[in-house]
């Protein structure tokens, strides 16, 4: 149920909202919509051609194949992560979650700089690694390390309430019935997560597609090797292509905002789902 | 047929059960009757499999199962909270036991529909749990527990989350449905009533130990411990000493004060501390003395409380002591089911064939 608090008529029911959109305007709105301002100044003509570069294109199909990849593993290793913690007891389990959790604490920059500091070519492992000619850093497989590391804790946070919600009658229930702890799993336990699962997979896409400081670290920003969208926007603006870099700002927050409101409608209709039921 | 051989379960230090041995007998209802928190659940679910035994056995027909995971039993079990799977539908979920034993699915549509017929849910297979209420999640569970013909059937507080309308509805079809299909059944319950209206016979569970197994009649009238008289039914107790002990009939002198007799042979000497009990719907009021062949003691009507069908009346006794009388409404007279006013002083009178006699010494008596 939502409290709702709408006292008094007519235009001061507005006041709240009208206040917070005025604190938003310099701080969010209006550099959003600059964005476009600047990526639409030469027209739409100018703003497809600074797309159509080879460089804007890799970047972009890169960062979407990274976030496609980053959500594919996530939803196997989150689901596991999630359900061990969830269904299974063991000593240091509180603190196992807390672990898996720390990439939400620690700034992005640090974790690609411990990446490098282990699989770097002056490495724990790296430096084991180099002379059988294996450089893992500065590659794709990089990035794609560095972006699970950063958002697992986001597909785990989205299943394991729903694995917690889920008494373990269900699955008691079902062993009553006759089925063993894969066909529970399957048929009682899956259902259940697969709502989490999908939120789980579009914040997980959404936060890579964004990522920043663990990529920077790690790719070497490498053009048309290792360069996803936001480094692209990044580099370009350093070097003064301010409407390129625009243009592919403006696709990517396109994109994240599409996603997110799928994820914050999807959010709301399960609310109220459950509080239907 | 059910065989559970001193099983017992220990949480740390604590044996939550411990020493119970039961026998269920082929198609026999038995209901475990209870407080919360007596172990009579765990019992069940030591019997379904979801929780292992720390010692003792369980045995279906002579085969030790007490190690066997709960798929393998073939028992069906109602949950408290029904546990209805929500992500399919009631056909699906009474379907489940059925799917999972490669069931035709020609033969599963045809067994889900009858058994929604039988708990009264025709034409609802399509719904879903979060659409139904709580009666109806308690049917679709017993259907689900009942679609693959189980060997047992186990029930824990199948009726705590209804009202009680609902309860006595489906304490009857649940009677009915278990009783046409034969299926033996174990159930538990804290309330007396529901065990009293189901089962063949009872068994009171308390801290862990089964104090009497026996026919309600059985429960209710000869009860052998106090927990026992105290948990089924109400009663009141008096304390006293055997002043004298016959073949048939048992003599006791009250603490209280008075004399009360007890037909029948009772294994306590004279002298002899024991707890006589009589149930308030066995005492009746008057105001002319007792007989020579009934029991008999005066009070004075300190309170009256109208029940509908009945009226519960406190009468204090010289002495002090207080008992409870329960008495049927049936006559009706200037608006007042019993002529009798507060404060007034009154006979209790009760036949020397009621009243239950235990043990209140220390050690063997004789």
């Amino acid at each position: 149920m939502n409290s709702e608090l709408t006292y008094g008529k007519g235009m001061s029911r507005l006041l709240p909202a009208g206040f917070l959109v005025l604190v938003m305007l310099p701080l969010l709105l209006l550099p959003l919509a600059s964005v476009f301002i600047y990526a639409l100044k030469g027209g739409l003509g100018d703003f497809a051609a600074a797309l159509i570069t080879k460089d804007a294109l890799f970047a972009l199909r890169f960062s979407l194949l990274i976030a496609l990849a980053t959500a594919a593993v996530n939803t196997v290793l989150g689901a596991y992560a999630a359900y061990v913690l969830s269904k299974t007891r063991f000593p240091g389990r509180e603190q196992l979650g807390i672990v898996l959790n720390l990439p939400v604490a620690i700034p992005n920059v640090v974790v690609g700089t411990s990446l490098l500091l282990l699989w770097g070519p002056i490495g724990l492992f790296g430096e084991l690694l180099a002379p059988l000619g294996i450089q893992p850093m500065f590659t794709p497989i990089a990035v794609l390390l560095a972006h699970i590391f950063v958002t697992l804790p986001y597909m785990v946070g989205a299943v394991r309430p729903v694995l917690d919600d889920l008494e373990t009658s269900y699955e008691e229930a079902a062993y009553t019935l006759g089925a063993s702890r894969w066909q529970t799993f399957l048929h009682v336990v899956f259902p259940a997560m697969r709502g989490g699962l999908i939120t789980g997979a579009l914040l997980t896409f959404a936060h890579s597609l964004g990522e920043f400081g663990a990529t920077v670290m790690v790719s070497g920003n490498l053009r048309l090797r290792t360069q996803t969208a936001p480094l692209y926007i990044y580099t370009q603006f350093e070097s003064g292509n301010i409407a390129t870099a625009n243009a592919v700002a403006a696709v990517l927050a396109i994109l994240s905002f599409l996603l997110f409101s799928i994820i914050i409608g999807m959010a709301s209709r399960s609310r109220a789902r459950r509080a239907r039921s | 047929m059910i065989r559970i051989e001193n099983i017992g379960k220990k949480y740390g230090d604590l044996w939550v059960v411990a020493g119970v041995s039961l026998e269920v007998n082929e198609a026999e209802f038995v209901v475990l009757l209870g407080p919360s928190g007596s172990g009579k659940s765990t019992i069940l679910r030591m019997v379904a499999g979801l929780t292992m035994p720390d010692e003792g056995r369980i045995l279906l027909n002579a085969a030790d199962i007490t190690w066997l995971p709960p798929q393998q039993r073939g028992f069906g079990f109602v949950f408290q909270n029904y546990s209805i799977f929500p992500y399919m539908t009631v056909a699906e979920n009474i379907g489940f036991g059925l799917k999972i034993r490669k069931t035709p699915p020609a033969e599963r549509r045809r067994r889900t529909e009858r058994l929604l017929e039988m708990v009264g849910l025709a034409g609802l297979g399509a719904r879903y749990a979060h659409q139904l209420s709580g009666g109806q999640l308690q049917r679709v569970a017993l259907a689900r527990a009942l679609a693959y013909d189980p060997k047992v059937l186990l029930l824990d507080e199948p009726f705590g989350a209804v009202d009680a309308k609902t309860r006595i509805q489906l304490r009857k079809s649940l009677k009915g449905i278990v009783k046409e299909m034969g299926v033996t059944t174990l159930m538990v319950t804290h309330d007396q009533e529901e065990a009293f209206e189901l089962a063949d016979r009872i068994a009171v569970v308390n801290r862990g130990r089964i104090e009497q197994c026996a026919l309600s009649s059985e429960v209710y009238y000869t009860p052998v411990t106090r927990f026992t008289a105290d948990f089924v039914g109400d009663i009141n107790f008096m304390e006293g000493q055997v002043s004298a002990s016959g073949p048939d009939l048992c003599e006791i002198e009250l603490a209280i004060g008075g004399r009360v007799r007890r037909r029948g042979a009772y294994p306590f000497a004279p002298g002899w501390p024991v707890l006589y009990g009589i149930r308030p719907e066995q005492i009746r009021v008057s105001l002319l003395e007792p007989l020579a062949h009934e029991n008999g003691i005066q009070g004075v009507i300190e309170k009256r409380l109208f029940l509908g069908d009945a009226t519960q009346y406190a009468i204090r006794l010289e002495g002090g002591r207080l008992l409870e009388v329960r008495i049927l409404n049936y006559l009706f007279i200037e608006g007042m089911a019993m002529p009798y006013e507060l404060n007034e002083r009154v006979w209790l009178i009760w036949s020397q064939g009621s009243g239950i006699i235990l043990d209140h010494g220390n050690g063997t008596h004789d």
